[in-house]
Parts: structure tokens; sequence; C-alpha cells
């Protein structure tokens, strides 16, 4: 037993043992709150134009860019339906065939090269504008249509009402809304929602239905054909859906799980790598890590260990345990997953 | 490498056929590569006139067969067979066996460039 114990502790560590009882447990979605306004530093932004732009956009990504008047998640696909990139596409205000494209800051080059190779005759223009834009993200939603527009200059989130307000800007022009929080602050937010993004994928790994893309508005399962769209349908029409990503909390093995997801801005330790496998109760894969930061992050878990609440431990790595959270925000999904 | 298009002796014959058929033998079989499909690209074919040649285009001639291909096209199917199948589900001009296609869709109209 007490051999065990000690292989249990050994990846996490001693510098955790003392303050076992003394967590500091913040909310992040305090409704009384103001609405917070941070820089996200980490995308980058794509400029594409010209005649024959949305036809061009809507044979490579998920959504319906024929009939996009207000800014889209999309995703776009290899042809086998893994997720390579995922993207915020915002038409121009005045001009037609005109759209920014928002994505990973890490992304970006790779999409305009993915991009590039379906370009062949057409003359649109694609440029990287990553220097000459900024884009910024207020949460949550409030309910008021300041919290919805970034004082004037942004757009409800596409993904989920909740998600607040988002605005890519001239990088010269500030928002009128002051900068209140860092980055990360919005992405434990996207965390506490089970809301992955960007590098937070498995980018060529991933699939569109298990990433949540069709919760987040993301795919047009009407539209035609695009690449990546075969699977997609299929997946779609058959309705097995069998994990997703969701909220999880971390915690040191061998210590109490929280019940509920909370962030714990004392943890220091690293939470296990991506694509780390998870296992369940039964001694089977659950799924995997994506991302995490403190004690809180996302992963890909089968949807029956997450109604339950399973317990996961880490594959090779003793020293973890990660517990799956059901988003609250999620629309009720019949039994098979679908929604 | 040389850019080349296989001209299938049964897309000749198809070919002079409909020349006979409409009395003119000033059209070309124009083969296209668009974005599009499952799988990215998509091939179009058309009969066209053959005054629609531009100067981007590769002007191929089979036993007076003419089919026209642009540059852009031709980097993404050159080594391809054009062939004119004669089967239940239809009759057409169809591109096959193209080396540069990684998978296409079931339909085979939709290909994937391998990288």
């Amino acid at each position: 037993m007490f051999q065990s114990a000690m292989l249990l502790r050994r990846a996490v560590p001693a510098s955790l043992a003392p303050r076992v009882c003394t967590r500091a447990f913040s909310s992040i979605t305090d409704p009384t709150a103001a609405p917070r306004v941070a820089h996200l530093a980490s995308r980058g932004v794509l400029a594409l134009s010209g005649t024959g732009a949305a036809v061009f956009l809507q044979g490579l990504t998920t959504n319906n860019m024929a009939s996009l008047s207000t800014p889209a998640y999309t995703g776009f696909l290899t042809a086998q339906g893994r997720v390579l990139y995922d993207a915020l596409i915002v038409p121009h205000k005045d001009l037609p065939d005109a759209f920014l494209i928002d994505a990973d800051r890490a992304h970006v080059a790779a999409l305009r090269s993915h991009l590039r190779r379906y370009l062949l005759r057409s003359k649109l223009a694609l440029t990287d504008v990553t220097d000459e834009y900024r884009v910024f993200a207020q949460w949550p939603a409030t309910g008021s249509a300041d919290s919805l527009n970034l004082g004037g200059v942004g757009f409800a989130d596409p993904r989920w009402s909740g998600l607040g307000a988002r605005a890519i800007l001239p990088a010269a022009q500030a928002p009128p809304v002051p900068t209140t929080s860092a980055e990360l602050e919005y992405a434990l937010f996207r965390y506490q929602h089970g809301i992955a993004e960007g590098a937070d994928l498995a980018s060529g790994t991933s699939l569109p239905l298990e990433s949540n893309m069709d919760l987040l508005h993301g795919i047009d399962f009407r539209k035609g054909c695009y690449v990546g769209q075969e699977l997609t349908i299929r997946t779609y029409h058959t309705g097995v859906v069998r994990k997703r990503i969701v909220p999880v909390v971390v915690a040191p093995s061998g210590e109490d799980v929280p019940d509920h997801w909370a962030v714990d801005r004392t943890v220091e330790w690293p939470v296990p790598p991506a694509q780390a496998e998870l296992v369940g109760a039964n001694g089977k894969s659950a799924g995997k890590f994506a991302v995490g930061k403190f004690n809180v992050g996302l992963a890909l878990v089968r949807l029956d260990a997450v109604r339950k609440g399973e317990a996961l431990t880490v594959a090779g790595e003793p020293g973890w345990t990660v517990k799956p959270f059901w988003p609250a925000w999620w629309p009720p999904l019949q039994d098979h997953g679908r929604s | 490498m040389p850019l080349v298009l296989l001209i299938d002796e049964s897309a000749v014959q198809q070919l002079r056929k409909i020349y006979a058929r409409d009395g003119n033998d000033q059209q070309a079989l124009r083969i296209t590569v668009d974005a599009g499909g499952c799988h990215g690209f998509e091939y179009k074919l058309d009969l066209v006139d053959l005054t629609s040649q531009t100067p981007d285009d590769i002007h191929f001639d089979a036993q007076g067969a003419k089919v026209l291909v642009d540059d852009v096209s031709l980097g993404l199917i050159s080594g391809s067979r054009l062939v004119f199948t004669d089967e239940l589900i239809g009759r057409a001009f169809k591109l096959v066996d193209n080396p540069n296609a990684g998978s296409s869709c079931g339909c085979g109209t939709s290909f994937e460039v391998k990288m």
C-alpha cells in the first residue's frame, strides 16, 4: 500500500503537498462582474478578396459561405474529414467578396498556403495581415447590447451566445472599451465552457463533430460539397458522436477531485501533455487530453464517461486524475450524442 | 518533368463521332481543374469552340481529336488518361489514372492532390 501511494505521488512535485486544504477557488463567471476585455495576441488574420471569394471559400470550408452576411465560425478539413484549422470568417461590411479570416496565429501561414493550393487560375488576393490588425474579445455576454459588440466596433461571437463579443481592429485603433485582462483569462473562460480553438485542436487528427464544431455553429450540413464533407455528413447522419471536447479539472492522484469546475490559480504543476491518453474506470481508453493551465483544461472524452463524471487517469502518468464536466450551455443531445 | 496527357483511342473515336455528327471539326474537349468537390479539386470537361483557345492553353491533337487544357490544370492532371466510358451508369468522357491524385471521392469527379 505504502509503496503504491509513493508511486502515485511521484509525478507531482512535493511542493504541492502542504496546500491540499488551502485551495482558493475562484469563479470566472460572476454574473454581476463587468465584462472583461482582452487583446488576443495568439490570433492572426488573413485577408481574402476578389470576385468569387465566397464561392472559393464555399468549397473549402464547413460553414455556408454563400449566404454569409455576418461573421461565422468554420473549419478547414482534410479530404478525409479531419480538422486542419478552424477560424472565424468575417465578411466585409460593405464590399461583397471580401473577408477577414481570424485564425490561430500559429496556423496563419499554413492556412494561407493551404488556401493558395486551391487558387489555381483565380485572381483572388490572399494576404497575411496579422501585423495590420489586432483581435479583441469581450466576455461574458451579459445581455446588454454593449456586451455583444465591444463598444460598437465588434460583433457577437458566432460560436455561442455566452462567448460575448469579438472585434478585429486595425492595429492603430484602440478599442473603445479598455482592455482589462490578460489573454489567459479568456482561455480559462473557454476552458470552463469546453470551447477549444486553434492550436487546442490536434491539426490533421481532430474530427469536427468531436471538436463541437456542430454545437458551435461551424458546420452547415446542407450546403453541399466541400473538402472533408463525406466523413462529416456520414457521421452526422449515422448520429454517432461518442466523444467530445469537454471542460476538465486536473487533480493530483490521491487527492479529492472537486465536484465542480473551478480554477485554482495557486497550482504550479504542469497539466498532462497534449494528446496524453486518458483511461476510464474500466481500464479502457476514454479519450485524450488537449490543453490546460493551472488545474483546468480541455480534453476529448467519451460522453458516457462525461455523463458519469468518471475520474480518469492518464496512461503512463500516475500523478494525475482528470475529471470531465458536462458543459451547462450544451443543447440537449440525443442519446446517440447528436444535437 | 514534361507535362503529358494520354488520350485513349475511345476518346479519339468519340470526338470524331461528334465532329461528324455536327459537321464541324473545329471543336475541342476542354479539360479544366477547379477547386471544389469533396476532395478539393474537380474535373470539368466541356465541348468548346476551338476559337476559345487562349495563350495559356496547351492544344493536344490526337489523330484529329482536339483537346485543350490550360497550363495550371495540366500541372494537376499530367500523366492522366482521357477515356470515353460507356457503362450502365452513363456514357461520358473521364479522366482516369491521375498520378497526381491522392484519394478521390465516391463519384470520381473530385480528387485530392498528393503533397
